[in-house]
């Protein structure tokens, strides 16, 4: 039988209609003027260099935890955890009464080319957890690590374990070499000594070009096109513009930092393999004994599961738990299931304490 | 005098001059096909009003790839028009020929090489910035000649620069090459998309359902070649070529800048390396300090 059932008809109705929701689009674009990325209320507590520690202003009666320390990846702003009210990973905590912080790494620029891993997990970052551990009292915090900030995190852990008093991982990776991983596949054959050595800071477009290039004709062609399905959509038009904003927001990466973090995650599975060194000491995951909470995203093409999921066998800890979403990297943040997401985080807390 | 918004006047008649075209392309009567909606992206940049930042990249795409659908509509039309009356066997194979040879060169049109090619290549072009735009046409015009006499330096290093823009460019063409045969893995998959759906009494009822079937063979036959060996050899030689290029041409502008005793990167770099070496050592200090004090006690 013909493949089609279109007729001519059916064929200028359809493009007609299509014309239509373009040149509206333009002007409902056009309307909806500038938009706003992160929702909640917070204040400035410490900076250094680039850096700014933020702590959020509660929204409900303290829980009596304590506080929740969001150390973000340095790829895309940290506002992702926040971005809007109904989509903010940050408010969810923030409901359920956590005290919580974020590291908002800044835009590194040529100053910050010679910036290593070691400075951002042994320097700023333990900066930053002296910081909260000094505003709350405590002598232990609550560590969240998001993708690479997980990765960080789980370096700083296993460095400095009498500092947290439990982990959280979101979308992390851990095993940088599994055959899903697209992006390894590619950053093993990359001459990353040579790409430093010439561009000094990797920019930000470049990595975006290459997140894009993943999944090239569904995240640089069909997704522009089917927002011609929601233009009618105020809210939903406006979410888009907010997403294109957070997704094309991409600071430089320190040279250095990048150069490390391709070479010893993942092309040589320094972390798995127990052989990476931060600071002339080894990062042996073993050493974590504090309970650990593992969030990985089971759609996740960036850090597929496989990457995440081998954690369980490195830690020390017998009090490891996971939380498999169902969805995709961003949708863990932004998507209709995301509530669940603090919820997992705020009962898995709750119950240890 | 109409107080009609004049932004909206423009657009009313850019759809209803599409419309009209549309109408004529469809019955036949079109001396030529539309094209894909010309004149709408020109016109916001001429004429429409300021757009906030975080909306002007989203409508700049909107326009583009909404233009750019619309020709691939166009295409597919001339799909179902050449699959008119054809229903088995050899006849909807043929047609399906057919349709191969017409998505490939639309496709081609549309993207200008190919629909994962131009994006990409213009990318790393975009990354190169000079270096990139300028490689292929540095060649020195005697490169086999040996290097002699005082000027054998600059020579040698012209070369260098030349055999580094050529490796970039024959870089460039493998991969392109590459993506190219994604594209025809990818129009491969679609066709036999739209016969099994033939076979099973699946039709394809609108442009967007036909075009959603384009993208997620796209990506089938992207996934496929992407995970292999050799697709990830040929996109790392485009950026260890452009590399090389640029190393030779950030040598020349040191040479460059040094001969009139300006700063040069190199420089700049130990500088940088020194400050981060004394700010870590301050920090060892500190802490030495710091714990020294601990243990005098208060």
């Amino acid at each position: 039988m013909n493949p089609f059932s279109i007729d001519s008809a059916k064929a200028l109705e359809e493009v007609a209609a299509f014309s239509r929701k373009l040149a509206d689009g333009v002007q409902a674009v056009a309307g909806i003027g500038e938009v706003e990325v992160g929702c909640s209320a917070k204040d400035a507590v410490y900076s250094e260099d680039k850096l700014t520690l933020y702590r959020y202003k509660p929204l409900a009666p303290d829980a009596g935890f304590a506080p929740v320390l969001l150390c973000y990846a340095l790829v895309n702003r940290p506002y992702m955890v926040d971005l809007q009210h109904d989509r903010s990973l940050v408010r969810g905590l923030l409901e359920r009464g956590l005290d919580v912080y974020l590291i908002d790494w800044g835009y590194p620029d040529g100053a910050d080319r010679f910036l290593e891993i070691d400075d951002y997990v042994n320097g700023y970052l333990d900066r930053c957890v002296e910081q909260v551990r000094k505003a709350s009292g405590r002598d232990a915090i609550n560590l969240l690590g998001v993708c690479q900030g997980g990765t960080f995190s789980l370096c700083y852990t296993a460095l400095h374990p009498e500092k947290v008093s439990n982990l959280i991982t979101m979308v992390t990776p851990v095993d940088f070499q599994t055959p899903e991983n697209l992006l390894s596949k590619w950053a093993r054959h990359i001459d990353v000594d040579r790409m430093v050595d010439v561009m000094g800071n990797i920019s930000g477009e470049l990595l975006n070009m290459t997140f894009l290039s993943l999944m090239p004709f569904r995240l640089t062609s069909q997704k522009y096109v089917a927002l011609a399905d929601i233009i009618d959509d105020s809210t939903q038009l406006e979410n888009f513009i907010r997403m294109e904003k957070w997704i094309f927001d991409s600071p430089d990466q320190a040279g250095e930092t990048f150069r490390q973090f391709i070479k010893w995650m993942f092309q040589e599975n320094r972390l798995m393999q127990g052989t990476l060194e931060l600071g002339g000491r080894r990062v042996d995951l073993s050493t974590i004994q504090c309970p650990v909470f593992n969030i990985y995203a089971t759609q996740d093409h960036l850090v597929p599961p496989s990457a995440s999921m081998p954690l369980e066998s490195l830690v020390g800890t017998k009090d490891y738990s996971v939380f498999a979403f169902p969805g995709g990297h961003i949708g863990i943040y932004v998507s209709g299931r995301a509530r669940q997401v603090p919820q997992a985080i705020g009962d898995w807390l709750a119950a240890r304490g | 005098m109409s107080d009609r918004d004049p932004q909206a006047a423009w657009l009313d008649a850019w759809t209803a001059t599409q419309r009209d075209m549309w109408q004529k392309f469809l019955s036949g009567n079109a001396t030529a096909a539309p094209q894909p909606a010309p004149g709408l992206a020109q016109f916001m940049q001429f004429f429409g009003q300021p757009l906030p930042e975080s909306s002007q990249d989203v409508t700049r795409k909107m326009m583009e790839f909404g233009e750019g659908y619309l020709g691939v509509a166009r295409e597919f039309w001339k799909l179902v028009e050449s699959a008119g009356g054809s229903g088995k066997g050899d006849t909807l194979q043929r047609e399906l020929e057919a349709l191969r040879s017409s998505f490939t060169q639309g496709f081609s049109k549309l993207y200008g090489g190919g629909p994962l090619g131009a994006d990409m290549l213009a990318a790393w072009q975009r990354m190169g910035g000079p270096a990139a735009a300028g490689a292929g046409s540095q060649m020195p015009p005697w490169p086999a000649l040996p290097a002699l006499g005082l000027t054998r330096e600059r020579q040698e290093a012209m070369e260098r620069l030349g055999q580094a823009a050529m490796r970039y460019q024959q870089a460039l063409g493998r991969y392109g090459e590459m993506l190219g045969r994604v594209s025809a893995d990818a129009v491969e998959r679609l066709s036999k998309r739209i016969a099994r759906g033939a076979q099973s009494n699946e039709q394809i009822g609108s442009f967007r359902a036909m075009y959603d079937l384009w993208v997620d063979c796209g990506e089938q036959a992207f996934a496929a070649a992407a995970h292999g060996a050799d697709f990830a050899k040929a996109q790392s030689e485009v950026n260890d070529a452009l590399m090389e290029l640029k190393t030779e041409q950030q040598k020349q502008v040191e040479d460059w800048a040094r001969s009139l005793d300006l700063p040069t990167r190199t420089e700049m770099n130990t500088l940088l390396k020194r400050v981060n070496t004394l700010r870590r050592r301050l920090r060892e200090l500190e802490e030495e300090v710091e714990q020294g004090r601990r243990k005098r006690g208060p």
